[in-house]
């Protein structure tokens, strides 16, 4: 009875609960809320006691800057959840912020979309977090089922669209047709990893560390996937590993597409097997038609080229990349009620 | 598809491969597509291509390649996301009944126990069917035969016969004595058409003395009882009620002239056995009987036993102890016990022989 009062004033979400930005579309009001998945929490004196400090943006400056008392976590890695405590601090708060009623606290429907690799176990936690961040129903959606709707795919048509979903912890490949999956793949290779690969490669190559967020910002910066006509170069600093001196050096993009093409072959050989896994019939309509990349990833420069000279295939980059996964849940999520074939039951 | 914003990119694209002097066929090998496709967009033929989305990120492709700028072609249109989720269907339902789920285990254990229920009260009650089915024709043309099935619990106590075994009695009598003015082995089986083939072996070989059966049960002589078949037993059921039964263990009572007093069926298990008994109107007894016991049955005969255990088991009837090893199969005799001795029971319908005489 309560819960139902409840539910009358919550809003049903749809959640896009990403390794590095956690997206939350409100049903009637379209995406409200986009932050990145960071949570600061701060230990409180002897008590050990432990508050949340910040959440999103503010968190995210923290990552890698914070003091002794305050610990800036990720708490979601290679797509599901790695510490379950604080990924559902993160979705109460998260879901409080996009409630404005003060009155009662939310109780909303949730969508939220998991890796369509992740396991029982895991999306079992995803589920468990959710409820635990207050939701009073819960259905998961797979991320390239989302991505598909998100990006504008004919999915329920009997054709079949493929769509590469490069995200921060994973990256997902999915074959649709008549409002379903009939692939998908996902490997545990995105945003993160390029970040990783740099920071080893320029430990390797220059004997300088640097932090996570200087090998993002040189990703974002000149960071490519197949060769271009301009070489770029830009100015780091770090560590010097030798010295323990931070210093300034300067890199160029041919280094960085080097650095990236180790996790980049990852994702090409996963978009090769699920071409290879699709039935013929819908292998020729991708030919037809082509492949659509959407997440963060499908914004480093050229990684359309370096799938269409791989594949063979046309490549299509989808229009705002990073908002599909979460566009698709809120459609999905509009049209819940009579909709169920686009959720998974486990 | 909603292409009226797309139209007369076209015509510029193909305006701007010619200022590079590229060839359709080239531009297509680099875009991958198809040299008709790179035609289709280039005449703003856009139903030729697969669909929006396609046709915007083909024009995007396209504009990148001949170094235009996508974003200025393109008109910019609210970020499309796809039209519909699911195939179109007409409202056909494949489950009509919207059965909860939570419903389908209790209801769904409840069939299943009351299934096992019925399964196991159907395998009794056929096994009360099996016992029945031989019992001699006199059972079987009498009216009441219909009664035996009924599972009546009722020990074979001594006041059982009387009411009971007189009515069956008189109507009995009348198949016994037509047969004897009459072919007997002809009219029994016209009256019983319910009795199974196994039963008719029984018959023939009693015609020339179902004539003469009221004196019959009078002999207790082994060799009397061998000579005499199962439907001579007709009549006496009359007498049983005469005679209101002696429930005490007699062996000693044997020679006695009237049949009432030594109807007693005597089990003496040395072990732990199970027994079952039907007596010739389809009342059943059945008991575990303990070691050192000693359990005394009244009825009419003849009696179908099946007995476990009964290498261990000391039976006697009217007085005279009946050797159970003939029939023994593993561990379970299975006979018929009638006055006139003990025969086979089921595995071979009817051994035929009747075995050897009860005072043996």
């Amino acid at each position: 009875m309560f819960g139902l009062l409840r539910g009358y004033f919550s809003t049903d979400l749809a959640i896009d609960l990403g390794t590095a930005n956690t997206l939350i579309y409100v049903r009637g009001r379209g995406i409200v809320l986009d932050e990145p998945s960071v949570v600061a929490i701060r230990h409180e004196g002897p008590s050990g006691k432990k508050t949340i400090q910040a959440v999103g943006i503010e968190a995210k400056q923290m990552l890698g800057r914070t003091p002794g008392n305050i610990q800036a976590i990720r708490p979601m890695k290679d797509g599901v959840i790695a510490d379950f405590n604080v990924t559902e601090q993160m979705l109460k708060y998260f879901i409080k912020k996009v409630h404005d009623t003060r009155l009662f606290h939310p109780s909303p429907r949730i969508i939220i979309c998991v890796p369509s690799g992740a396991t029982q176990v895991e999306r079992r936690a995803i589920r468990e977090s959710a409820l635990g961040a207050g939701a009073r129903q819960v259905y998961l959606i797979e991320e390239p089922m989302a991505a598909a709707i998100g990006s504008g795919l004919p999915v329920a048509e009997a054709t079949g669209s493929m769509v590469v979903d490069i995200g921060g912890g994973t990256t997902e490949v999915g074959v649709t047709s008549l409002g379903g999956l009939v692939y998908s793949t996902s490997v545990r290779v995105g945003g993160d990893k390029f970040d990783e690969a740099i920071i080893n490669y320029i430990r390797r190559n220059y004997g300088m560390l640097i932090g996570e967020t200087t090998a993002e910002a040189i990703k974002k910066e000149m960071g490519s996937a197949f060769p271009g006509s301009e070489v770029r170069e830009m100015e780091v600093k770090g560590r010097n590993l030798a010295e323990g001196i931070p210093r300034s050096f300067t890199i160029t993009s041919n280094e960085i597409l080097e650095a990236l093409t180790e996790p980049l072959n990852t994702i090409v050989s996963a978009v090769k097997s699920a071409l290879e896994q699709t039935p013929p019939e819908l292998g020729a309509d991708i030919a037809e038609k082509g492949m659509v990349l959407t997440g963060g990833g499908a914004l480093l420069r050229d990684i359309d080229r370096l799938l269409m000279e791989e594949t063979g295939l046309p490549v299509i980059v989808a229009e705002e990349p990073l908002s599909c996964v979460v566009r698709g849940s809120g459609r999905a999520l509009e049209e819940m009620d009579r909709l169920s074939t686009v959720f998974t039951n486990d | 598809m909603n292409s009226e914003g797309l139209q007369g990119i076209g015509p510029r694209l193909a305006a701007a491969r010619e200022a590079k002097g590229l060839a359709t066929a080239e531009v297509a090998a680099k875009l991958r597509l198809g040299v008709r496709q790179i035609e289709a967009l280039e005449a703003d033929a856009y139903e030729q291509l697969p669909g929006e989305v396609f046709v915007r990120g083909f024009i995007r492709n396209y504009a990148k390649l001949l170094e235009l700028d996508p974003d200025a072609l393109l008109p910019s249109q609210e970020v499309a996301v796809s039209e519909q989720l699911t195939v179109p269907s007409t409202n056909v339902r494949f489950q009509p009944s919207p059965i909860q789920r939570w419903l389908v285990l209790p209801v769904g254990s409840a069939i299943l126990v009351f299934a096992l229920v019925a399964l196991l009260y159907a395998w009794l009650s056929s096994g009360d069917q099996a016992a029945v089915e031989q019992p001699a024709p006199e059972m079987a043309a009498a009216p009441h035969g219909s009664q035996i099935v009924a599972p009546e619990p009722v020990i074979l106590d001594p006041a059982q016969p009387a009411p009971g075994g007189a009515e069956p009695a008189a109507e009995t009598q009348v198949p016994a004595t037509t047969a004897a003015a009459e072919q007997p082995g002809a009219a029994v089986p016209a009256n019983t058409p319910s009795v199974i083939d196994a039963s008719k072996p029984v018959l023939p070989p009693l015609p020339p003395v179902a004539a003469k059966p009221v004196p019959e049960p009078v002999k207790p002589a082994p060799p009397a009882a061998s000579a005499v078949p199962a439907p001579a037993t007709g009549p006496r059921p009359a007498a049983a009620p005469v005679a209101p039964a002696n429930p005490a263990p007699t062996p000693t009572l044997t020679p006695a002239p009237t049949p009432a007093a030594s109807r007693g069926l005597v089990f003496q298990p040395m072990e732990d056995s199970w027994v079952q008994v039907v007596d010739a109107k389809g009342q059943r007894f059945s008991k575990l009987l303990r070691a050192g016991s000693t359990e005394t049955l009244e009825g009419t005969p003849p009696f179908r036993l099946v007995i476990g255990n009964a290498a261990s088991m000391k039976l006697s009837h009217n007085g005279k102890p009946v050797d159970l090893k003939p029939f023994i199969g593993e561990k379970v005799a299975r006979l018929k016990l009638g006055e006139e001795g003990a025969s086979r029971l089921n595995p071979p319908p009817l051994g035929s022989k009747p075995a050897d005489g009860a005072g043996q």
